[in-house]
């Protein structure tokens, strides 16, 4: 078995057995969901406040309307989910002392660190499928029959959207090594939220690396492929240098 | 020589601790204690030793490798636990010492039979389906130990061993030390105070603000005296305090 093999069984291992992990998918799916269908189930009774919140595309009947709010609330709410997670991944070493048994080993910490960046995207896929699957039940169950190809096609890019945010955040992996702990990656978490909210607005969203997920789910066709090359490409390289970071690492702080 | 050799290694942080030109040899073979008040550079020097920490000059060797330029090598040779054992919560005991095996190099063949001996031998069979968060302080610091010494490494460093363990587990610990160094290993262990590991060593050195000042006799009867009355001296013929 070769290191980065053996990397990725420990890290799933720890994974397998967190309940970090397992609350924070499931509320993050949760919390999406709830929110989508209690929208869905309140819009339906026409209430112009809400219908006028939710704008023309949410306030849609059946299916458009579901997927339309989906994609409105997915964006930022998965993104903040997924990194709690990476920040875990990466912090929880530091913040559980347990970094100073990841030396003199038969598998090296940038392996490690690697490793709990793959997972972290493993993860997030798991939770974009189970959050697409439970908008797909919540729909059936809300009246709206079974999907158009269209609509469809909407809940695959939800689904492809979690692991699309969790690369895009490894620079929580960063900060969480930087700042030795958890708090500096969830707090880059919401500066990184916050900063694609701001500059979607402001209309530079796709070249921004953490935006460029949910505006490509949210309109394809508007998000030019480069844009999402650039986004994923910095993610990974981002990915790259905590990598060499942990390799590198010195307790001296 | 492929135990542990320092020469001249510093490692000096802002605010002036660290430790300051320590020159160590640890033989294979042998258990060596370092002893230290708190604050004294035991843990700085321990943690040069196994590259969480370059040296700012001076040279590091442990198993015959720098150990900032080892990369894997040293995971079959080195087993240590500084400060926080290699124990996660979620991970029962069982789970956490294969976990540690195969950080350490362990054949996935052997895994079972190493983990299995380990419990049997630092007495942690009872819990074995039990998960770290649940387990005592104590029966933590032993699951450290246990993943630190299963895969019988060449060379040992753990800090303050003893830490949070009851008699009992100070014994099987001892004895645990005394096996793997008459089988050839080189073994360093540090303590603030000349605890029951530390009076088992072959050869027992002082360190006191952040250098080497001495050594002690081992076997003397009157040892603590002999350790303080060192320090003591020490402190009084510096001209810094130290930090």
């Amino acid at each position: 078995m070769n290191a980065m093999s053996t990397a990725l069984r420990v890290e799933w291992s720890k994974t397998r057995a967190s309940r970090v992990v397992a609350a924070t998918t499931g509320l993050t799916v949760a919390g999406i969901a709830a929110i989508v269908l209690a929208f869905r189930a309140v819009a339906a009774g026409g209430d112009p406040d809400l219908l006028a919140k939710l704008g023309e595309a949410g306030a849609a009947p059946g299916w458009p309307g579901l997927t339309a709010t989906a994609l409105q609330v997915s964006g930022p709410a998965l993104l903040l989910g997924i990194t709690v997670l990476v920040s875990w991944f990466m912090g929880r070493e530091f913040a559980d002392g347990t970094v100073t048994g990841l030396y003199a080993l038969s598998v090296g910490r940038g392996q490690l660190a690697a490793a709990k960046l793959v997972l972290a995207v493993l993860v997030s896929a798991v939770m974009g499928a189970v959050l697409a699957l439970v908008l797909l039940v919540g729909g059936v169950i809300l009246g709206y029959g079974l999907p158009s190809a269209d609509d469809a096609a909407v809940l695959v890019r939800l689904a492809v959207l979690a692991p699309f945010s969790a690369v895009v955040a490894t620079p929580v992996a960063l900060a969480a090594t930087i700042g030795r702990g958890l708090l500096a990656g969830v707090a880059t978490g919401f500066v990184l939220v916050a900063a694609a909210q701001v500059l979607v607005v402001a209309g530079a969203g796709p070249w921004f690396p953490t935006a460029a997920p949910p505006l490509w789910a949210l309109m394809p066709d508007a998000v030019a492929p480069l844009a999402v090359v650039v986004a994923l490409a910095v993610g990974v390289l981002v990915g790259v240098i905590t990598g060499w970071m942990w390799r590198r690492l010195q307790l001296d702080r | 020589m492929s135990g542990i050799e320092m020469a001249g290694a510093t490692r000096v942080f802002a605010g002036g601790a660290g430790v300051r030109g320590i020159d160590l040899e640890v033989r294979e073979g042998r258990i060596h204690a370092l002893v230290g008040l708190n604050g004294a550079g035991k843990s700085t020097l321990m943690r040069l030793l196994l590259g969480m920490l370059a040296p700012q000059s001076g040279s590091v060797r442990i198993a015959g490798f720098d150990p900032r330029q080892a990369g894997t090598a040293l995971g079959p040779l080195v087993g240590h636990l500084i400060e926080y054992p290699l124990a996660y919560g979620e991970l029962t005991g069982r789970a956490n010492l294969e976990l540690g095996a195969r950080l350490h190099g362990v054949r996935a063949s052997r895994i079972r039979e190493t983990v299995d001996g380990v419990l049997d031998e630092l007495g942690l069979a009872r819990y074995a389906e039990v998960r770290a968060r649940r387990m005592s302080l104590g029966n933590r610091q032993r699951l450290g130990l246990a993943s630190a010494l299963q895969h019988d490494p060449r060379v040992v460093v753990l800090d303050e061993p003893t830490n949070a363990l009851d008699p009992a587990g100070v014994i099987l610990l001892r004895e645990a030390l005394l096996r793997r160094a008459a089988a050839g290993a080189a073994v360093l262990v540090s303590s603030h105070h000349l605890d029951e590991v530390a009076r088992i060593a072959d050869d027992i050195t002082v360190i006191n603000a952040g250098r080497v000042i001495g050594s002690l006799p081992p076997g003397e009867r009157d040892l603590e005296h002999t350790f303080f009355e060192l320090v003591r001296a020490d402190d009084l013929n510096r001209e810094e305090v130290p930090v």
